[in-house]
């Protein structure tokens, strides 16, 4: 059976293009590859300062799905308070990977990272924090 | 009793110029409601799209930087006359409330200080009723104005 970070997408998550590509439990590190849409563009020409967030929230909380699947308090998924980012290079129209972690996951508050990487260069393009309040998955109970 | 607060005055025209037709903002249904000279602060009206949510209904935590972003951009944009933007270098946002899938929401955005080699942006979105959803606060380097072509990196 496919496991749900694998291959279920909600409708922000089909619109950027995320395929996953590998899960390290021993590191709690998600990997995904986006695809950004063109609709994402800037005037720059590249992606949206702002909307560069949503890659990095759909890894982060993917990597907490991730890591809590079979766990004694069940899946989870962050509903999240804050979040931080640092911009360190342009987002292009072009594939990237991203990959999120779960920093620690306690019962009330997670806190989650990730970063986004140029997929031809390797060169780090942005990075998150965030503090999330880890809740069921929408669903799933 | 003064009405400035509720009727800003109209978005400069070369502002809304550098802007129109940029393809973030039909994805984040961007509509420019006017531009206060006094404060610096652009206010916009946002349509959230369906494939801006997720499984809960609202606008995926992530995306929400988006509208921050974008009416804390203008504000510069609109501030310079449109001549330059924001380039963003950090972002710090607080997620308050869902932003339920198919609702309009109202953003504004003011330019907290803008030096000659940085720039500090602040954000925030409501209901229309006027309940807090989201606060961003940003720190960016200004850049000539963009095109699709031109960075505006120079």
């Amino acid at each position: 059976m496919t496991k749900i970070w694998e291959g279920q997408r909600s409708p922000s998550a089909e619109l950027m293009g995320s395929e996953y590509v590998a899960f390290d439990a021993e590191r709690s590190e998600l990997t995904t590859r986006f695809t950004p849409p063109p609709s994402f563009a800037s005037p720059r020409g590249a992606v949206q300062g702002g909307l560069i967030a949503g890659f990095l929230d759909e890894v982060m909380g993917g990597a907490l799905l991730a890591s809590t699947e079979g766990s004694e308090h069940g899946m989870k998924l962050p509903l999240n308070l804050d979040m931080n980012l640092t911009f360190i290079s342009m987002v292009p129209l072009a594939p990237i990977i991203a990959k999120g972690r779960v920093v620690k996951a306690g019962k009330r508050v997670a806190f989650l990272e990730g970063e986004l990487y140029d997929e031809e260069s390797g060169k780090l393009l942005a990075r998150a924090t965030s503090t999330a309040l880890p809740t069921p998955v929408p669903g799933a109970e | 009793m003064d009405d400035s607060e509720n009727n800003p005055g109209a978005f400069p025209p070369l502002a809304i110029d550098s802007v129109m037709g940029s393809p973030h903002s039909e994805t984040l249904g961007s509509e420019f409601l006017g531009f206060d000279e006094e404060t610096a602060t652009a206010t916009m009206r946002f349509t959230v799209k369906d494939e801006m949510t997720t499984w809960r209904g609202g606008v995926q935590g992530g995306l929400v930087a988006g509208y921050l972003d974008d009416v804390m951009g203008y504000a510069y944009v609109a501030a310079t006359g449109g001549e330059q933007a924001p380039l963003n270098l950090e972002i710090s946002m607080k997620l308050i409330g869902l932003i339920p899938r198919g609702s309009t929401i109202v953003g504004k955005g003011w330019v907290v200080r803008a030096g000659r080699r940085v720039i500090f942006l602040e954000s925030e979105l409501r209901t229309e009723e006027g309940q807090l959803l989201a606060k961003a606060s940003s720190t960016a380097i200004p850049t000539m104005r963009p095109s699709p072509t031109e960075t505006g990196m120079g």
